[in-house]
């Protein structure tokens, strides 16, 4: 149980970071170089899961994703897959959670690389997306790290919204903070603080060694 | 060659660009007070700023047209741009940073070796100082091979020495190159160490282009003059004309003035001297162009002292700055107070509209 628990909450993080880390930071990207219709909006939907508790994020990822959700419904008759009650859905959960806060780091970078290097690079004969990829990226790179890396951090300890929308099935779901609770309530007091410390740890490697490559590899 | 048609460029604020320049090869100082659109004018070369109208080419391929509604993107107009701060990436070495706009098997030594930054390859940007990040600058830009180069302001964040020493890597660069450069600067003394040629910019407008050196030593209009730092502008009228002069009447004188600059009898202009061409008299005989002024104030400075001059006539008063070395105004015993003789000399003299 502790095994399959720990699996999952690494495998659901780890996917959680890569999109939130892709989707925040387009999105963070945007919002700081760009003027367009609907940034207020935009601006809005990405901070929202900051503010609302972790269950009503699920709640409107259920009306949104759940098999007869607005858009659920339609993957649902298209592939056969639903996000509810699958260790997915705890993916798109966690990821969710953590977008405010990738958005804000990613928004944050960029906005501190000043435009000069990038002009600099356009009149070197540099397209947009070698400038993106060998200037603005490696520039904005702590930032961005530093925001991947509390993403992970607020994923693998998402509780509610995993919850809501993934359910707790051992073995299936149910990822640690899940596996903590029903520990604690089932009055398993031995493997909740088992499964308590084993979470602290590995929170703290993962922690620790990304400000470490961050560190030797970071000028 | 580089031809800027029509060119315009309105902001929110209501200030409004609008140029027509040809830039040739050789070096053209774009010249002008801080705000007067001189940097925006780069921009819409280089594509970082998108203009209104116009049209921007160079040779044949064409940058910019509004009527056809092209604009080339700045990384495919092959145009070097040298900013006032020294834009070097900083996480890339200094070798790094000259081969970013090359594909980078290219050779490089030459240009390394012509701006004696071969002991600086390996470096960071932050490991080397002010000047040396601006020659970098320098060669990076080269090294992409444009086929115009641009520069903003590029000596303003140099220390004196240094400054000398990359204006004097630009002259070399003007010497090996037939592209056309064109220098933004405020500062007279860069315009004249640098410039073949000379736009000078007010309001977003030229006001006038010439050769160089002509145009420092007789600029056609008064508002030039003054840009170029020409202290002395006196409002006089144009009597008659001479083969090769001009004599004009100023506080009831007559000034003679070898110029040709076009004016009719009975026209209304300026007469132009700058400080250093107004002498001190000290002969008993009357000079020709002589004036008579009390000495108002002296400014002291390392090369030369500025004596502020007042003058009364029946026509008004006016004032007037000569330059005169410590030396001399020891020698003749001038302080504040004194009344003076000068004269302004006919062959560094001008008119002006």
């Amino acid at each position: 149980m502790i095994w399959d628990a720990l699996q999952l909450s690494l495998l659901v993080s780890i996917l959680a970071t890569v999109w939130v880390g892709i989707v925040g930071t387009a999105s963070g990207l945007l919002l700081a170089r760009k003027r367009f219709p609907g940034r207020a909006f935009l601006d809005l939907l990405v901070t929202l899961p900051l503010i609302l508790p972790p269950t009503v994020t699920g709640y409107y990822l259920i009306l949104l994703l759940g098999r007869k959700g607005l858009l659920g419904a339609f993957i649902y008759d298209w592939t056969g897959f639903s996000f509810v009650f699958a260790w997915q859905g705890a993916a798109l959960a966690g990821g969710v959670v953590a977008l405010p806060i990738m958005v804000r780091a990613a928004r944050a970078a960029f906005l501190d690389v000043p435009v000069a290097f990038e002009h600099a690079s356009y009149v070197l004969g540099r397209n947009r997306i070698t400038t993106f990829m060998k200037v603005t990226l490696p520039l904005a790179r702590n930032g961005l790290v530093s925001g991947l890396i509390l993403s992970f951090a607020r994923a693998i300890g998402e509780f509610g919204a995993t919850l809501m929308i993934a359910g707790n099935i051992p073995g299936r779901t149910q990822t640690m903070p899940l596996a903590i609770y029903e520990a604690f309530a089932t009055g398993e007091d031995a493997l909740a603080q088992s499964l308590a410390v084993i979470l602290t740890v590995i929170s703290g490697i993962v922690i620790l060694t990304t400000e470490w490559l961050l560190r030797s590899k970071g000028r | 060659m580089l031809k800027i048609h029509q060119l315009t460029k309105q902001f929110a604020s209501g200030f409004v660009i609008s140029l027509d320049i040809e830039v040739e090869s050789g070096i053209t100082v774009l010249f002008g007070r801080s705000g007067c659109g001189k940097t925006t004018t780069l921009g819409m070369i280089s594509g970082l700023i998108d203009p209104d109208r116009g049209r921007i080419a160079l040779d044949d391929s064409v940058f910019f047209d509004a009527g056809a509604g092209l604009s080339l993107p700045s990384y495919e107009r092959e145009v070097g741009y040298i900013f006032q701060q020294p834009s070097l990436f900083p996480h890339l070495t200094v070798d790094a940073n000259i081969r970013y706009g090359t594909d980078h098997q290219s050779d490089i030594s030459d240009l390394v070796a012509r701006f004696e930054i071969d002991s600086l390859l390996s470096r960071y940007p932050r490991e080397i100082s002010g000047g040396q990040q601006q020659r970098v600058s320098l060669a990076r830009s080269l090294a992409s091979n444009p086929r115009a180069l641009l520069m903003d302001e590029p000596f303003s964040a140099l220390d004196a020495g240094v400054r000398t020493q990359f204006q004097s890597d630009l002259l070399r660069v003007k010497e090996q190159t037939e592209m056309p450069i064109l220098v933004v600067t405020h500062s007279i003394s860069e315009a004249f160490a640098l410039a073949d040629r000379l736009i000078v910019m007010d309001e977003g407008h030229v006001v006038e282009s010439y050769d160089a050196l002509e145009l420092f030593a007789r600029p056609r209009k008064r508002v030039t003059a003054e840009l170029l730092g020409v202290q002395n502008l006196m409002p006089c009228r144009v009597k008659s004309r001479l083969d090769g002069a001009i004599i004009v009447e100023f506080q009831g004188l007559d000034f003679v003035v070898d110029d040709d600059a076009r004016c009719e009898p009975g026209d209304s202009a300026w007469l132009g001297i700058r400080a250093v061409d107004v002498r001190l008299v000290v002969t008993d005989s009357r000079r020709e162009n002589e004036l008579v002024a009390t000495v108002h104030r002296i400014i002291r400075s390392v090369v030369t002292n500025q004596i502020h001059l007042n003058g009364h006539s029946p026509d008004g008063d006016f004032s007037l700055v000569m330059d005169l070395d410590e030396h001399h105004c020891k020698q003749h015993h001038i302080k504040q107070g004194d009344t003076v003789r000068v004269a302004l000399k006919r062959n560094k003299a001008f008119i002006c509209q």
